[in-house]
Parts: structure tokens; sequence; C-alpha cells
């Protein structure tokens, strides 16, 4: 049995040396040829049947994972072996969400962390991407600027979002500062450093067609940058979200933020965790729109 | 012995060559007066003295060991990079530093960019020049003379790598050049597109007139292209023979041509200048 796997082991093994310097260092070039037949073939093999088998087994046992951890929290709880008073009970989580939504609270205070983080994420992470990317315009500009980009990067969102709330008020508008103040700078910087990874031979190729700086930018940095960019888009969709957040621990009277400090405040420990499955509900809505996005990126060729 | 070659161990050409005595020769296409090249902050000399030219509808061809600067002179030929010294003269006029658009080059890279189609990567010259329009009778006529006929829609990454050399080639003829300058161009192709395509190479660029000045290691392919060959040795990269190819072979098919009764001569020859270089440097 094991015999019969060992050549086409070793041959995958090859190709797949040979795999992320193809183009460069492969002196014959018939030598070429049969190493890219070899990588096609056993490529082919390997996601065909292994690959999915695979993939499948993983995902039953995550689910496996997750079902013993809620049951055997839910059975603790019910007998006593886990405090309920200081971990709740998942019944009880799910009970609170319930009730919270007939009442309507649950919709309203989704409604404005949504609102807050959305806004915010369009100020910083999109607004923070396009600045990075026209950064690529003045080598001097970034090299000036970036010390004191990265300087404003590594303050924690937490140490000025009181001062923040000071300046922008308690409602709407501050909470979207905190948000697009912890997204912009991951996004610029991400993005900046996508315009400085572009193939330099690409650029000089569009240079010996004599392209204008604006025909390199549209037509090679910007579509070359979109897979880093995409990088920080999905990262900030949790930044934006967690300064939203932040900004209604300090000071707020909605939102899901709201909802958790005020509950910490009186120990209901169970909504709480209701707050928390609202928060990773929304993050995961996000990344499927994002998910979405990218699929249409990769259809293009762009990612 | 049949070859006409001419040996020079002192390759630099008198440094007072001037404009007006290269008029002298009136079709010379690309001419390369004593270009050195050290990149800043980096005290090792890339390029020594380089003195070269191509004559109009000449085949030229630089055969050299990794090292020798190939690519850096490719550059400056190109006009993408400024040498230390020398000057790059295109049709009589100086072209230093800056790219002409009497050159068009063919990476080993197909440089194809992933997000278009091959048809846009083939018209991307034209895009971005502005002043030419795309003819569309003449794109169908090159994807089918190119055996890419069908792939006009394809992406670069559902072609294989020999189809999307050949896309890059097609975007490099688009422009018409008169020079084309080539870097180990068809190292990636499987041999019988590689001698295909050559053969195709060779008809077309001298039906046209058009000046080829070719990059490559590979001795067969030098001896079967090229007009004239120059062998560079490495560190720093400087022109050590010089040496014109007649293969008594009237046929562009490179199979043909590789049958030539002087092939062997010249191909021993050129492998041992360049065995030699690499000895010297090695002592």
């Amino acid at each position: 049995m094991t015999e019969k796997f060992e050549p086409s082991s070793a041959t995958a093994k090859l190709a797949e040396s040979v795999l992320p310097n193809k183009d460069s260092q492969v002196s014959s070039s018939e030598k070429s040829k049969t190493m890219q037949k070899a990588k096609g073939k056993t490529a082919v093999r390997r996601k065909g049947k292994t690959g999915t088998r695979q993939s499948v087994g993983i995902t039953s046992l995550q689910v496996a994972i997750l079902v013993v951890f809620i049951g055997g929290w839910e059975l603790g709880a019910n007998h006593g072996i886990i405090n309920k008073f200081l971990f709740s009970s998942p019944s009880a989580v799910v009970q609170i969400l319930i009730n919270q939504f007939r009442r309507g609270t649950l919709m309203d205070n989704v409604q404005v962390t949504l609102n807050e983080t959305l806004v915010g994420y369009l100020i910083g992470a999109i607004g923070g991407s396009v600045l990075g990317l026209l950064l690529w315009f003045s080598k001097f500009i970034a090299d000036v600027s970036m010390p004191f980009i990265a300087a404003i990067g590594s303050i924690p969102v937490l140490a000025v979002a009181p001062m923040l709330i000071i300046w922008f008020g308690t409602g709407f508008i501050s909470k979207v500062v905190v948000a697009a103040f912890s997204c912009i700078v991951v996004a610029l910087i991400q993005s900046y450093e996508g315009t400085e990874k572009v193939d330099n031979d690409q650029i000089e190729l569009f240079r010996s067609f004599r392209a204008s700086r604006l025909q390199m930018f549209t037509k090679l940095i910007v579509p070359a940058s979109m897979p880093w960019l995409m990088v920080s888009l999905k990262l900030n969709v949790g930044f934006a979200l967690i300064g939203a957040i932040v900004g209604e621990f300090i000071s707020s009277n909605a939102g899901i933020g709201h909802m958790i400090v005020v509950a910490g405040a009186s120990f209901e420990i169970g909504e709480v965790l209701a707050g928390v499955v609202l928060v990773m509900l929304l993050v995961l809505a996000f990344n499927l729109v994002l998910g979405a996005i990218n699929g249409i990126l990769r259809k293009r060729h762009l990612a | 012995m049949t070859n006409t070659s001419t040996t020079e161990t002192n390759p630099s050409q008198p440094s007072g060559v001037h404009s007006a005595a290269l008029k002298e020769h009136s079709k010379t296409a690309l001419e390369i007066l004593s270009v050195s090249m050290t990149y800043p902050g980096n005290d090792a000399e890339v390029l020594r003295d380089i003195s070269f030219h191509a004559d109009k509808g000449e085949f030229v061809t630089f055969v050299g060991p990794s090292g020798c600067g190939k690519s850096t002179l490719f550059n400056i030929v190109a006009g993408l990079l400024a040498p230390s010294s020398g000057s790059v003269i295109v049709d009589y006029k100086e072209n230093t530093g800056s790219p002409s658009d009497k050159i068009g080059y063919v990476l080993q890279k197909d440089l194809l960019l992933p997000w278009r189609t091959i048809r846009k990567n083939v018209t991307l010259g034209p895009e971005l020049s502005h002043n030419r329009h795309i003819d569309a009778q003449q794109i169908t006529e090159l994807f089918h003379a190119y055996h890419l006929h069908g792939y006009e829609d394809s992406y670069p990454d559902q072609l294989s790598g020999g189809m999307r050399q050949r896309a890059a080639l097609m975007r490099a003829m688009l422009m018409n050049p008169e020079i084309i300058l080539m870097d180990e161009a068809y190292k990636a192709l499987d041999y019988p597109l590689k001698i295909e395509l050559e053969s195709e190479l060779l008809d077309r660029v001298k039906d046209s007139g058009q000046t080829v000045v070719f990059v490559t290691h590979d001795i067969e392919e030098a001896v079967t292209l090229s007009d004239r060959i120059y062998i560079l040795k490495a560190h720093p990269g400087e022109i050590v023979d010089e040496m014109q190819i007649h293969l008594s072979c009237n046929s562009n098919k490179i199979n043909e041509r590789r049958l030539a009764p002087e092939f062997n001569e010249y191909y021993e020859r050129i492998w041992k200048t360049v065995e030699s270089g690499i000895r010297q440097e090695k002592r």
C-alpha cells in the first residue's frame, strides 16, 4: 500500500519545491516542461480527493467541539456543577435574547451599534485605504508622514476615547469618530504597503510604454494593491466594532456596548453574554458581506 | 575556418567615437558608447566600459554567465536605468536613461496583469500611449500568428507558461518597435514551441527589418538566431569577444540552421570563451 503511494508523493514534493520559483531558476527548458506537467497532475489529484475529504472531516470535528462545549456548559449549569450566577447558561442567554427581541430593545441596540460601526468603518477603513493608495503619488510625503502615522497607530483606542467623547459629545458622532480612529491607521499603512509591493518590473513595463503617473496609478497600482487592501478591510471590521463598543462603554444611552455595561454593573452575566453573542453575530454578518465582495474581486481576477 | 569573426581582446572601442563618426555607417539602429554602471551605495562595478552597436535589421546576441550584468545592461539599453557613465544612442539620437518608443522589450517574466484579459494585456501599449488606435484586424491576425486565437478573453492564470510568454511577445510587437530587446524571452517555453517561435521571430524580423538585441546564456540559441554575438564575462560585466556568425543556410528555420556545417565550430568557440572567462574569475 505505502509503496504504491511513494512515487506520487515524491513528485508532489519535487513539484512543490519547484513551484515558488518556476519562473526564475530552471536551467533547461525541457526540464521545466516535465516539472510543470508533474506539478499540474499531482496538484489536481490532491485537490480532487484528499482535499475535500479532509475538509469534511475538519468541519464535522469543529461542529462536534461546539456541541460538546455548549452541551457540557448547559448540563453543568443545570446540575449545579457550573455556577449559574458567574457563568449563566446557554439556554438562559437564548431566553434573554428572545425576551429582548420581543421587547424590541434587541433590534434597537443592534441598530445603534451597527450604524456607528458602519459609518466609522466607511470613514476609517475605506477613507484610510484611499489615503494610503494616494500616498503612492509622493514618496516624499509618505516618507515624511510615516513616523507620525505609525505614532498615531500605536495609541490604544481606549486611551483616547474619553477625550474624543469630550470633544464630540456623548451621541452618535463620538462613537463614529472612535470607530474610525481605530481602523484608519491600519487601513492607511496596509494599502500604502500594498502600493510599495507592486512588482517593479511591471512598473518599468508601464514606464517603457510611457504611461503617465495617473495611468500607472489607476491601471496598475490600485488593482495590484487589492489583495493587501482586502486584508485590511477584513481586519478593520473587528477594529471598527471594538471602537464603537469602547465608545459606548465610556458614555452612551443605547447600543450593544451600552447593554453590556449596564448588565455588567448589575451582575447580569446572562445579559452580558447575550451582548457578546450579538457582537459575534455582527462580525459574522460583516465577514459574509466582505466574503461576497472578495468573491466579486476574485471573479475579476483582482484578488 | 570559413567564418569572418573579429576577435577583440580589448573590446573597448576608442572612446572618442562621436555621433558624427557614427553617421558613416548609415544604418546603425543602436549604439552603446562606453557604458559603465556602479549602483549607488555598492562599490562593486556591474558593467565596465561596454560599447557595442546593432545595425538596422541585425540580430545581435549577448551570451554570458550569470552575474555578467546582462539584466543591468538590458535595462540601460531599454532606457529604464541611467548608467553611471556612457551613452545610449537610438537611431542617432541620444536616449540615455529614458525609454524610447522605438524600443520594445520582452523579459523571461511575462509581466501580464492578472486582472486583464489576454486581449487587454496585449493591447496595453497602445492603450497607454494614446497615440495609436487599436486596429481590431491587426489584433486578430496577431492572435492567429501566435496560436492564441480563442484565448482573447481568457485571463493569464488560465494559460500555460508558454502561452503567457507568447502573449508578452505580442504585447511588445503590437507597438511595431524598430528595436526589440529580449532577455531570456524563450527560456520558459518547451523545446518544439521555442524552435517554432524562434523561426517565426526570424521570419518576422528579417521581413520587417527590425533589429533584435537578444540576451541569453544558451549558446545554441545564440548561434542559430544571431548575425553577431557578443560574449560577456562577469564581475564586472565586460565584453570579451565579438563574433560574426555566418551559417551557410538560407532558411530561417532553427532546426535547419542548427544543422549548418559551421554550427559546431561556433558553438565550441563561444563555449571556450565563456568557460575561460569563468575560469579566470575563479582564479
